[in-house]
């Protein structure tokens, strides 16, 4: 075999394995506009639905308004060079241009609202964030990993009425 | 390695790396400020008035993170009752029209439209009044409450005299009758809903007569046997059978111009009087106007409406005098007719006052949503009169402006409308204004006195200046005026201009759904046409298709020919609202304006008639195609649209036997529909709605022309044939909703080659998009034909990409789509069940179609629910299913409509 295409195969091969199957540190995780640590909030004992509030009555789980995140840091480390920042942009009236980090194909009809309401976990699909400083996605949102859970907890798994519509 | 071969390679690996780069991330912006009215991924939804025509209907606007997306009818409006036609649907199309100005705009010394700035804008608005010196002339769209108010103020304030609100129709006639018979000029009130009996004398009260919404609702509550046992009787007396004659019981084609004759005529038979000279001329028996003024006089109360824009003929005056006192006879007077309330129309200026205006030529004119000179193209306009238009879009009379200052559309402003005075409705903001526009009333510079608290809670009725016009009956009846009828000259034709439900004066042909939805008569979309009976076009030697000539004494008009057996011999009609030369990309250039061809002068009696002229039509040799998306009218035995009657065979009630035919197992839920064709007045609302819903994409005129036509709920017309032949005194015509008929037994299922069109657990034929292939097997297995294709890429030329509704997928090129029955409804109503633990009640869900529908034709739910209202209908004496002998067992039955009784 002529070393080139056993270099491509090899090169393919090596892509196609870290591309589907490795969750790789770069992977999907942006640097955003402010370093904003969901470890530390966490270990804080902040409940995901404090900032992410539509999660149980809507599609999009929702960001905290810029207000909201000056709520607590008008008083908290309010000197500190990230939350500096926040003051920017709330001095000019600026959203926070957060990068989106999970998100699902035009073609999945995606809805918070039935996963909270069947008490699903929001670490079952977005990993483990509260141990995370700069968020990146730990599990791969693929068909399989929707079905199996679907099957798992007795959920629809009509493709059309469900999903894809 | 050799170098050739690294760089081989790591292409490979830049290609890799593309490939994660191509799914950089989006951004989110969070809000500022917390809103508590506002959750993100959820619609909101305001109310607001549709400002489309003077008819004032309620909406309800639906917001999706700030971009409204759909407009519904507002159940709690007196007016509509949560209903609205496919021009109302529309309006968020003009929103976001492409074609909206940006900017304020000035004329240059050169001719050439140039965009300036606010403050520049109103610096010449107010040196252009300052020299204006108080010859000022305002002619706007029709205002009521808070605008009107302030139009008069700073009118007055101007030394200048009161605005002419311009609306083309205007109803001139109506008006000059009342003032004649009821001593007020008012457009009344009708009330269809208390009628026993109706005839009409040409007004197409079905389609823009007034308030078409609200008389097809009342309509549908007399006559339609899913909303009443008893339905009423209905007479149409018209030259050209048009949406409003489909569904009336008895339709006499009488000569154009005679039914002021055939209105004296039952006038005479009802109070016994002799019967008006010359009855020979109306070509119509005897026995037939005797019999209709029996079932008038045994019916009580009825109401008869004069003559509509189509026949408003130098004698419509005659005829509208004539039903006033028919009216007045029969005791309709403040039982059907409401001549002591005024509806807001009432204000508009006549079209001779219009004309009058513009021939004054005032110094300065103000143009506030009014297009006169496309409906009055001789209307002289320019140097001396300087113009400043105010309107969202460019039209044929603001491409003569010299100021443009754009309004906001209706949807971003504030304000007041009141078609009745207990119609008030109000107006609101439904997003951040688009463009650098601003409100009229802000250029004004007025400030209209607010509202006092008495007045908002009588729910500012205030909005409309009643005339307050006490009824008295006439003492003696009005002296008719003394009308002849000219016989019609050899060679010529009565000129029939027709307006449709869909292009009402022109001013919806600039919104992709109005020229996309064809026309509900002719089925023909994207052109302007002329109409002429098969045996006049035989007998002048033309094809349908060609292109003809129309002159008449005041103007010609070039428009290719369709042929209909749903027009007098003796008239042409040709369609109102296409022919725009300048009015944006969807409205141009489709036909000649029709409007050259009408009388521009007011006639003897005072009033502008739009139908007053006759036309000799010549070839031209030329020929363009009419993209007409149902050619076939006839049932040819199929029994696709049926009524009841013991002459027609039914259809067989259980499938042929089969082999292969199972049962779905449902357990939750079946969804279905049904759909009553005795309701069903074909206003294609259904399929705006569903447009608006369901991002369907637009094709144009081109593929029209190749049926590729995307509508996922086509309205089919057909004629009765099984012993209900389709006579030209009495039409039987039916329309036939088809949206996909969501087959327990599909055949599109079974030839998917990769499990797109599967059956789902609900009972509903799923398409999953991102499994189609385009193998189109399921469209050509499909006996319904509802599948659509996509054959190109959908574009949606910015702002119009904004409408697009975010629940639903939209789809690319090579997919197969069709109705879903509103799956993303469906499952939002189940989810909100599911997470309010609460059951689902029937009629939680409703689809788009069924949402809007005037009549209540479409009812949707849960056929394994045996209470629900779609079950009950399913088994209703009168239903039937749509090729039901072909094993596929539809979701959707359809209800029989009544027997003629002609």
């Amino acid at each position: 075999m002529r070393p080139l295409a056993l270099i491509v195969a090899l090169l393919f091969g090596a892509f196609l394995w870290l591309y589907y199957l490795q969750d790789l540190p770069f992977r999907n995780a942006p640097q955003q506009a402010i370093s904003f640590s969901h470890q530390i909030h966490y270990e804080r004992g902040i409940q995901c639905a404090y900032c992410h509030m539509d999660a149980p009555r809507s599609t999009f789980a929702g960001m905290p308004s810029v207000l909201k995140c000056l709520g607590c840091h008008r008083i908290v480390i309010p000197q500190y060079p990230e939350i500096q920042k926040l003051h920017v942009y709330w001095n000019t009236q600026t959203p926070i241009p957060w990068k989106r980090v999970f998100w699902v194909p035009d073609y999945v009809r995606f809805n918070h609202q039935p996963h909270i309401a069947a008490g699903v976990q929001c670490q079952t699909c977005h990993g483990s964030i509260g141990s995370m400083d700069r968020v990146r996605q730990r599990v791969a949102f693929r068909m399989e990993t929707c079905i199996t859970c679907h099957r798992a907890m007795n959920a629809r798994t009509d493709c059309f009425g469900a999903c894809h519509h | 390695m050799l170098r050739r071969d690294f760089i081989k390679a790591s292409t490979l690996a830049a290609a890799g790396a593309a490939s994660e780069a191509c799914r950089q991330p989006q951004q989110i912006l969070p809000l500022l400020a917390p809103d508590p009215r506002l959750i993100p991924g959820r619609p909101q939804f305001f109310a607001s008035v549709c400002r489309e025509c003077p008819a004032g209907c309620g909406l309800v606007v639906k917001v999706n993170d700030g971009r409204p997306t759909k407009v519904e009818g507002n159940p709690d409006h007196p007016v509509n009752q949560g209903k609205l036609c496919l021009r109302g649907q529309t309006s968020v199309q003009g929103l976001y029209n492409p074609d909206r100005f940006r900017q304020p705009m000035t004329r240059t010394a050169r001719g050439q439209l140039e965009a300036i700035d606010w403050p520049q804008g109103m610096a010449r608005f107010q040196s252009a009044v300052a020299t204006a010196q108080g010859s000022i002339a305002w002619v706007g769209r029709l205002e009521t409450g808070t605008l009107d108010r302030a139009i008069r103020a700073w009118l007055t304030r101007h030394q200048a005299p009161p605005p002419l609100y311009y609306e083309h129709f205007s109803y001139d006639t109506l008006r000059r009758s009342f003032q004649i018979t009821y001593g007020a000029p008012i457009v009344p009130i009708f009330r269809l809903d208390r009628a026993r009996s109706l005839i009409s004398f040409g007004a197409d009260f079905l389609e823009t007569y007034i308030s078409n919404v609200e008389y097809a609702h009342q309509f549908s509550d007399i006559h339609s046997l899913a909303h009443t046992p008893t339905p009423a009787y209905f007479l149409a007396v018209m030259p050209r059978v048009g949406l409003t004659a489909a569904s009336a019981d008895e339709y006499w084609p009488a000569r154009a111009g005679t039914e002021y004759l055939l209105a004296q005529a039952l006038l005479a038979v009802v109070t016994n009087r002799p019967l008006p000279a010359g009855m020979e001329q109306c070509e119509i028996p005897m026995d037939l106007i005797e019999r209709a003024a029996q079932r008038l006089a045994e019916n009580r109360p009825s109401l008869v409406l004069g003559p509509g824009y189509g026949n408003d003929s130098p004698t419509a005056l005659a005829c509208q005098i004539a039903v006033n006192q028919l009216n007045d006879a029969l005791g309709n007077t403040g039982q059907t007719v409401l001549p002591d309330v005024p509806h807001a129309l009432t204000q508009c200026a006549t079209q001779a006052e219009v004309i009058e205006l513009f021939e004054q030529r005032p110094r300065l004119l103000l143009l506030h949503h009014a297009n006169p000179l496309y409906h009055h193209p001789a209307l002289p306009l320019g140097a001396p009169t300087f113009t400043v238009s105010f309107a969202s879009t460019m039209d044929e009379t603001t491409q003569r402006a010299d100021l443009i200052l754009p309004d906001h559309d209706f949807l971003e402003s504030w304000g007041d409308y009141a078609p009745r005075a207990d119609a008030p409705g109000i107006l609101q903001p439904t997003r951040i204004p688009l463009y650098d526009t601003r409100p009229t009333l802000e250029v004004l510079g007025e400030k209209p006195a607010a509202y006092s608290d008495q007045e908002l809670q009588r729910g500012l009725a205030a909005g409309v200046q009643s005339a307050a016009v006490a009824h008295r009956a006439p003492a003696t009846p009005a002296v008719a005026p003394n009308v002849s009828l000219a016989p019609l000259p050899a060679g010529e034709y009565t000129l029939i201009p027709f307006p449709t439900v869909q292009l009402f004066d022109g001013r919806q042909a600039n919104r992709s759904w109005a020229q996309e939805i064809a026309d509900p008569m002719s089925k023909i979309a994207w052109d302007g046409y002329c109409e002429l009976h098969p045996e006049t076009a035989k007998r002048l030697g033309y094809e349908p298709n060609d292109v003809v000539r129309l002159r008449s004494p005041f103007g010609t008009a070039e428009l290719p020919l369709f042929v209909s057996t749903w027009i007098r011999p003796d008239c042409v009609g040709v369609l109102i609202g296409q022919g725009h030369s300048n009015y944006g990309m969807w409205a141009n250039e489709r036909g000649d304006n029709i409007h050259r061809l009408q009388n521009p002068a007011p006639l003897a009696d005072g009033l502008w008639h739009a139908a007053s002229v006759t036309v000799k039509l010549e070839s031209t040799g030329k020929n363009r195609p009419l993209a007409n998306l149902q050619t076939e009218r006839l049932q040819r035995d199929k029994r696709l649209a049926l009524a009841l009657s013991s002459k027609e065979p039914e259809p067989p009630t259980t499938p042929a036997a089969s082999f292969y035919h199972f049962h779905h197992p449902y357990v939750n839920h079946r969804w279905g529909m049904a759909i009553d064709l005795d309701s069903c007045i074909g206003c294609n609302a259904c399929q705006a709605a569903c447009y608006a819903e369901n991002n369907i994409a637009i094709w144009g005129r081109s593929s029209a022309l190749s049926h590729r036509e995307m509508t996922w709920i086509r309205v089919e017309i057909f004629e009765g044939d099984q012993g209900h032949p389709s006579t030209e005194l009495n039409p039987d015509l039916r329309f036939l909703p088809i949206p996909c008929q969501q087959c327990d037994n599909a055949p599109c299922e079974y030839v998917c080659p990769t499990f797109a069109a599967y059956h789902t657990d609900e009972g509903l034929n799923g398409q999953v998009y991102n499994r189609c292939v385009g193998t189109r097997y399921c469209s050509n297995n499909c006996i319904y034909k509802v599948r659509r294709f996509n054959w190109y890429t959908p574009q949606w030329p910015e702002p119009l990409n904004q409408q697009l509704n975010p629940d639903v997928t939209v789809r690319a090129k090579g997919v197969m789509e069709k109705c879903t029955f509103c799956v993303q409804r469906i499952t939002q109503v189940e989810l909100d069940a599911a997470t309010n633990q609460r059951p689902m009640r029937d009629g939680d869900i409703q689809t788009a179609c069924e949402q809007t529908c005037p009549t209540n034709a479409i009812v949707f739910g849960d056929l394994l629910d045996p209470a629900s209202r779609v079950a009950r209908l399913a088994a209703d004496n009168r239903g039937y299913g749509l090729f039901a002998d072909e094993n596929t067992y539809p979701a959707v039955t359809y209800l029989k409509k009544k027997a003629r009784r002609g």
